[in-house]
């Protein structure tokens, strides 16, 4: 039985860094530049982390390069990189790590040069072998097939697909940060062109630089400080399969 | 993706065939492409209509 860690830590800060479409900044200072701003935002300095939490593709131990460019030694670090999803697991692990004790204040960053390096997604080192063959765009081409196989067990038309990219360009035209600010219409998302077979160029994400850093520590200091805090309710991971191969039965149909 | 009768699934492509006549759910035999001299890729052909 697990304990009940709901409401035990807050989120305290919170920045970005670097977001744009070129940066003459290495990845480990835009994690870094994140870090502080997010201290910062929190009141706190960078003698008051003890934990760091970061994914990057970029390095292959990124909460040690971090605590390298930040100049501190924190007594808790983790690297796990699961992905996208990898920060929001972060949250979770240092959730488990602050109620226990085994430390206080803890920075989860993440940050990329992707747009600057390679104009497309990095994806590392995995080869694949049983995949890479058949020529799938990674990882574009793994949510296209999803997206066919949403279409065919559910009846979903690409209208009501397209209507994401509306909305996500919807919020964009709201946020000051926002690389591109006009705002898409379905038909504009239909008439884009094909990347991977039902998915269309607008579909897909923009690939941008950019970090951004959360501060989180125990709920008691978070009473402490200047804003007021976010306790976090929740948060848990599932791992479903990495090769699609090993697509749970469950969503075979 | 292809669902072998066997029950394993696995990425391949779809070949000797129209890409839009593909269809999920739709029957298909191995074929193999000789990759190297030492590596075979399996690939799918439609089976003919047949179900």
């Amino acid at each position: 039985m697990s304990a009940n860690l709901s409401g035990e830590i807050a989120i305290v800060g919170a920045a970005t860094s670097a977001i744009g479409w070129e940066t003459k900044s290495s990845v480990a200072e835009i994690m870094a530049d994140a870090a502080m701003a997010a201290l910062a935002d929190a009141g706190l300095g960078v003698r008051d982390v003890d934990g760091i939490f970061a994914v990057t593709p970029y390095y292959w131990m990124p909460s040690v390069t971090l605590a390298d460019q930040l100049g501190i030694e924190p007594k808790v670090t983790d690297s796990t990189n699961i992905g996208g999803a990898s920060v929001i697991a972060h949250v979770g692990h240092a959730m488990r790590a602050i109620a226990a004790g085994q430390c206080e204040v803890a920075v989860i960053a993440y940050a990329s040069t992707q747009r600057s390096d390679a104009g497309k997604l990095v994806t590392g080192a995995d080869i694949l072998p049983y995949e890479r063959p058949y020529g799938p765009l990674f990882p574009i081409s793994g949510y296209a097939m999803v997206m066919q196989r949403h279409m065919y067990e559910f009846g979903t038309t690409r209208e009501q697909l397209a209507k994401v990219a509306v909305a996500a360009s919807q919020w964009a035209s709201r946020n000051p940060d926002a690389l591109k600010c006009e705002l898409l219409t379905v038909d504009d998302v239909l008439a884009s062109s094909l990347v991977s077979d039902p998915l269309r160029r607008l579909d897909i994400c923009l690939v941008t630089n950019g970090g951004g850093a959360i501060v989180v520590t125990n709920k008691e200091r978070a009473k402490k400080l200047v804003k007021p805090p976010i306790l976090v309710l929740g948060a848990g991971e599932p791992l479903l399969h990495f090769q699609h191969a090993q697509l749970h039965h469950d969503c075979r149909g | 993706m292809v669902e072998l009768d066997e029950g394993p699934m696995i990425m391949s492509n779809i070949a000797n065939c129209e890409v839009d006549t593909v269809k999920i759910g739709m029957r298909v035999s191995v074929t193999f492409e000789r990759a190297s001299e030492d590596i075979a890729i399996p690939l799918f052909v439609p089976n003919g209509g047949a179900e």
